[in-house]
């Protein structure tokens, strides 16, 4: 019997029995779609991450410095005991660091005339922030070092925040008022679009002296470092350590590197996959002991029928391998499944998400190859029981 | 009587017993018998004298306890599993009493199974599958369910089946068992008619006028063969 034969006679057996099939390859369906999806999330986050970088300009170069022991503490963010003076200080002291820029971060209602729009994010920021952030402006131009020192009611509106409060009117030389204060429109970003869901372009950015007092506080949220060069990294933090160390106690910030992000991100994107990846494993196994069942049900089922092939000839290897075969179709046709329901799922978290989808073609073979292999596995054993039925007692079941 | 050289079947001293546990039972004893090409040779005898496991054992379901069984000059109890196998598709058409069609395939596909296994072509399959049918005069059954035709269309597709691959011997266990007596005089008919073309037939049959098809009558009781003879007509 060729393998084109026993492959068709499985599909139809298949067929013949379509809701039990369905159900019995259910489990591989869910085990493979959440592997696809799980590996398409963790590609799609590095992916993400690296044109985030690029995107700001963030060079490897840039150190962070947030308030807190880790990115956890929230308490620690609303009470940063990191000030302005402290970036200063840091620039002033360290031969390996070139720039370094505190940021001060609030939200406001911004009013032009009668219109009106919360403004997701408003940023105070040293008149140095376009040397770090890859931030271009499209029109007008940016606040300079006077406008920090002299407390100066500028500001630089996200393209969002300028068509919400002017349409097509070109803002520049207006005046617009964040929670009640009026501020004088410098320029205009760059759009940069949406990142995970967050829009980019609904920013104000004002200068840092101005945010305090329109927030009323002198807690800095971050301080970005530039180093020299990315060698002199590892210095560098030294030398903030060394600076802030004096201050502050080292519960009350942290310093994140490129590098630290990226482990830290691997770390998040390893967690996710050992956890889908077990209950892809247990789904897997589930689907794959519901497999063996039905196969074992099918056999049962078909006692006669292999009283009657083996009584018109067909050889062990021929019984055993329809079984196989029909196990194997079973496992495979629900991988392919699953594959789609997994691109499907994948493109759905994207579109919400908004990242870009990746297709790894790598987990889509190893899906096609897992379930295949879960396939033969679970065929085996009812293979091996078709195969020793006797004929003659086959012949006679009922 | 035809020269030896013509037996296709030759059994000597056949015994089987089969084991249960720790109880045997003995069900063939010296079975002697021989069969020439195009003989039609009925069976006859009560429930439990062993005709069945005869059958069977011809039939290579089951292995001897003792003796030998030749089919075309061959000592099936030498054979391996596989080779029994090859035998049964090549050698040995069954027709059973309750025809053993598979329900879920056409007519057509279930005469096809044992081309199926003898590694036939598909358009060959199909061709030879098609020709039996016609012959066995339900060609206008090919694409119906067994479920769809009556019982005595059936059990034309099962002889159908089990000439498709030309076989030495064709073994009928009650064919006429299930039928009404005019499906069952039809499914004779055929039989005879089979042999009248040189096909050798042996069936096992409880019916004395069912029996008297054909050429030669063998009575079995309790394990032995008991008489063998020519029918008359």
């Amino acid at each position: 019997m060729n393998f084109f034969d026993s492959v068709l006679m499985a599909v139809r057996s298949i067929f013949a029995n379509r809701l039990r099939s369905a159900l019995t390859m259910l489990g591989v369906v869910i085990g493979i779609a959440s592997v696809i999806i799980l590996v398409a999330i963790g590609e799609a986050a590095k992916v993400y991450v690296v044109a985030q970088v690029e995107s700001w300009g963030i060079g490897p170069n840039v150190i962070q410095i947030n308030p807190g022991k880790d990115q956890m503490d929230v308490s620690a963010m609303m009470n940063s005991k990191l000030r302005m003076s402290d970036a200063l200080l840091i620039k002033e002291k360290s031969p390996s660091i070139d720039e370094t820029l505190p940021i001060i971060m609030g939200g406001a209602k911004a009013r032009y005339g009668k219109k009106e729009h919360s403004v997701s994010q408003v940023w105070g920021v040293t008149d140095n922030y376009q040397k770090i952030f890859n931030h271009k402006l499209t029109s007008g131009k940016f606040f300079v070092k006077g406008d920090v020192d002299g407390r100066r009611s500028v500001c630089v509106l996200g393209t969002t925040v300028a068509r919400k409060l002017f349409g097509n009117f070109d803002p520049i030389g207006e005046r617009i008022k964040l929670t009640g204060r009026k501020f004088v429109v410098l320029g205009v970003f760059e759009e940069k679009g949406k990142m995970l869901n967050f829009d980019m372009d609904d920013v104000v950015v004002i200068p840092i002296t101005s945010a305090m007092s329109l927030f009323d506080t002198k807690g800095v949220v971050e301080i970005d470092v530039a180093a020299k060069s990315r060698e002199l990294v590892p210095k560098a933090v030294k030398e903030i350590h060394a600076v802030l160390g004096r201050r502050l106690s080292k519960d009350d910030y942290q310093v994140t590197t490129q590098e630290g992000m990226m482990n830290m991100l691997n770390n998040i994107v390893g967690l996710l996959t050992s956890v889908i990846g077990g209950i892809a494993a247990i789904s897997l196994i589930v689907g794959s002991i519901g497999i063996m069942n039905i196969m074992l049900v099918s056999v049962t089922e078909r006692t006669k029928e292999i009283g009657i092939r083996k009584a018109v000839g067909a050889r062990k290897i021929d019984v055993f391998s329809q079984f196989l075969i029909e196990s194997v179709v079973i496992s495979f046709f629900g991988g392919l499944l699953g594959i789609v329901l997994g691109l499907a799922g994948t493109f759905l978290i994207m579109y919400v998400i908004k990242l870009e989808m990746v297709v790894v073609v790598w987990a889509l073979t190893l899906a096609v190859t897992v379930s295949a292999f879960i396939g033969v596995i679970s065929g085996v054993y009812p293979a091996m029981r078709a195969v020793n039925l006797d004929p003659i007692e086959a012949l006679r079941y009922e | 009587m035809s020269a030896p050289s013509q037996a296709i079947l030759e059994i000597r001293r056949l015994s089987k017993t089969y084991h249960t546990g720790k109880i045997s039972v003995p069900v063939l004893y010296d079975i002697d018998l021989k069969i020439n090409k195009g003989e039609f040779v009925s069976i006859m005898g009560p429930s439990g004298c062993g005709k069945s496991t005869l059958m069977n054992l011809i039939g290579c379901l089951d292995r001897p306890t003792a003796g030998s069984i030749h089919i075309n000059g061959t000592d099936i109890s030498s054979l391996s599993d596989a080779g029994l196998a090859a035998v049964r598709n090549k050698n040995i058409g069954f027709v059973f009493q309750t025809f053993n069609l598979l329900p879920r395939i056409n007519a057509e596909e279930n005469v096809e199974i044992p081309l199926v296994y003898s590694g036939v072509s598909r358009p060959v399959r199909r061709k030879k599958s098609l020709s039996a049918l016609e012959s066995m005069g339900v060609l206008k059954r090919a694409d119906h369910k067994p479920n769809e035709i009556s019982g005595g269309e059936r059990q034309r597709v099962a002889i159908a089946r089990a000439i498709v691959n030309s076989p030495s011997v064709i073994l009928a266990d009650e064919p006429t068992g299930n039928l009404d007596s005019k499906s069952g005089l039809e499914v004779m008919k055929i039989f005879e008619g089979l042999n009248s073309k040189g096909v050798t037939i042996l069936m096992v049959t409880h019916d004395q006028n069912i029996a008297a098809w054909g050429g030669r009558l063998v009575r079995m009781f309790d394990g032995r063969i008991i008489e063998d003879s020519e029918i008359r007509k």
